[in-house]
């Protein structure tokens, strides 16, 4: 649990971030938003005390960061920037060990933490204690990014804009990566980013922030739904109706233990792209298997149009 | 790599067979009643000298380096302007001044030549690890700050590693200068390869000018070959694939 109350943070006459108070559970993905120079990332590196506030006081379970030093707190939160942040001079393994190493874990451990880590994040382990990252694909050096900061596997995950620098379909599928990693792990992560699709994709909670102050704290399906004023909504763009049906899946809608004919959708697609599958085929039904086993129900075209957020 | 080999065997050859090339010179120089310097051997002479060079390069790049790390510090920061202006200073004093000042003070000897050789060498090394540190950039320094590490383990593990290259190169270029200019050492009094040289300009013996300074010219080129080496070596990170 990380409660920021009362944070600001000012250089000279400037408050970047403004009496920002609210409180993110535990498990729970959070996405700091809003445009540049909002005070998203300053408020993010508050937390592992890269920047100290000018006031308020930000706890980690009840605990004030201001009492932890500074090295021994950073040590339990795992720490991922864009993938420049990597050291080009240490190779892949070298890199993902740096937090373990810091930490003093015997060898064996580190080398076996290294092999999960590559598996888990889907890198060629065989190649990878070799390599330097240079040698890596933008979206594969993120991958190493994120391994680096799980290593020591920390309480949470901080990341500032991590997949910023990677083309569209890199940058999904590193998205898709993440929440598989967050669903099973259940780490309390915060993430920076500008991008309102990112943030409606992966946050169980949204904090958008305007000139450093905190405008509306609200799971995704709120903030589509309830904005709480014309900032909101303009952030959020003009589909809104679209991209509240992209936080859902075909499981959450789907008539059960009915069949019809087609091609049938994954349960775990989004109503987004189900909607669109229906304009393309020309149908008012979809029939929706279960990770390709069986059929296990249909979804409907009008049921796409109830049970607004 | 190969040009070092040659260039080392090359040297060596030269100190141990110049007294084999001695009707060489008797031929070159028919006037001179002894065309080839024997008062040392000149691997005396070359081992002395690398020895003043060493010395006074190593002094200079422990001062240099750690000012360089020092003023790139929040603490040092402050006086790095300061630390530029008397470095590049003490470049602009040529060093047969500082020895010619230094005599009456510390006396004839190897001290007052490497505070000279130490002093002139300062300035490549500083500017080299100024800008070795500087060039790296900020979101690796965050990132290492942001993993964890402290004052120290950034320095040792990322800044320095990644600013050797550069650094390297700056000290390749001081020691070369410094393997020239040691050779002025001879004129208080310190057994340099330089000896020959100035003996041989106050004898008129043109001979043992060539012989001294055609062994500094292999010294040089030789050092210059293995700093491209260590250069190299400092750097194969890079090479990897690509």
């Amino acid at each position: 649990m990380i409660a920021f109350e009362h944070i600001t943070r000012a250089y000279g006459p400037a408050r970047v971030v403004d009496d920002v108070t609210f409180t993110v559970e535990a498990g729970e993905f959070c996405a700091l938003m809003g445009p540049s120079g909002s005070g998203k990332s300053t408020l993010l590196r508050m937390i592992n005390r890269l920047i100290e506030p000018s006031g308020g006081t930000i706890r980690l379970d009840g605990e004030e960061v201001r009492h932890i030093p500074p090295q021994t707190l950073r040590r339990r939160i795992g720490y991922a920037i864009q993938s420049v942040g990597l050291f080009p001079h240490w190779t892949i393994a070298r890199n993902i060990a740096t937090v373990p190493r810091l930490l003093r874990w015997p060898r064996e451990r580190i080398e076996r933490r290294i092999d999960e880590l590559l598996h888990l994040l889907d890198l060629d382990p065989a190649a990878m204690w070799e390599r330097y990252p240079h040698q890596l694909s933008g979206g594969q050096q993120q991958r190493v990014g994120v391994a680096r900061a799980l290593a020591a596997d920390p309480e949470m995950l901080l990341m500032d804009e991590p997949f910023g620098a990677l083309d569209p379909v890199t940058r999904s599928s590193l998205q898709a990566e993440l929440a598989r990693i967050h669903r099973s792990t259940g780490k309390t992560i915060v993430f920076v980013t500008h991008d309102i699709e990112e943030a409606l994709r992966l946050a169980t909670r949204i904090a958008l922030l305007r000139k450093g102050k905190l405008v509306q704290f609200d799971t995704p399906g709120r903030l589509l739904a309830a904005p709480a004023d014309d900032f909101v909504q303009s952030f959020v763009g003009s589909d809104i109706g679209l991209r509240l049906l992209s936080l859902y899946t075909a499981e959450d809608r789907l008539r059960a233990r009915e069949t019809a004919p087609g091609e049938p959708i994954s349960k775990e697609i989004n109503l987004r792209d189900a909607l669109s599958l229906m304009i393309e085929r020309g149908v008012d039904r979809l029939p929706v298997a279960d990770r390709g086993g069986p059929i296990i129900g249909v979804l409907y075209a009008a049921d796409l149009m109830q049970g607004r957020a | 790599m190969k040009g070092f080999a040659i260039s080392l065997g090359f040297l060596i050859a030269l100190v141990f067979g110049m007294p084999a090339l001695q009707p060489v010179f008797a031929a070159a120089f028919p006037e001179l009643e002894r065309p080839v310097y024997q008062q040392d051997s000149f691997a005396t002479l070359t081992a002395l000298h690398l020895g003043l060079v060493a010395a006074s390069s190593a002094a200079a790049a422990v001062i240099a380096i750690g000012l360089g790390v020092l003023v790139t510090r929040a603490t040092g920061a402050a006086f790095r302007g300061l630390a530029e202006m008397l470095v590049a200073g003490g470049q602009t004093v040529p060093p047969v001044a500082v020895l010619a000042l230094a005599v009456p003070v510390l006396g004839y000897g190897a001290l007052p030549a490497m505070i000279a050789l130490g002093l002139y060498g300062l300035l490549p090394i500083l500017q080299n690890t100024l800008a070795g540190l500087d060039g790296i950039p900020g979101p690796i320094r965050d990132a290492a700050r942001g993993v964890g590490m402290n004052p120290v383990q950034l320095l040792a593990w990322i800044e320095l590693p990644l600013a050797a290259p550069v650094i390297l190169a700056g000290l390749r270029i001081s020691v070369i200068v410094n393997v020239g200019t040691a050779t002025i050492a001879s004129a208080v009094g310190v057994r340099t390869l330089g000896t020959p040289i100035i003996l041989g300009l106050n004898a008129a013996n043109l001979a043992y000018v060539i012989q001294g300074a055609s062994i500094v010219a292999a010294l040089a080129i030789t050092l210059d070959l293995g700093f491209e080496r260590l250069v190299a070596l400092a750097e194969r990170w890079k090479g990897y694939g690509s």
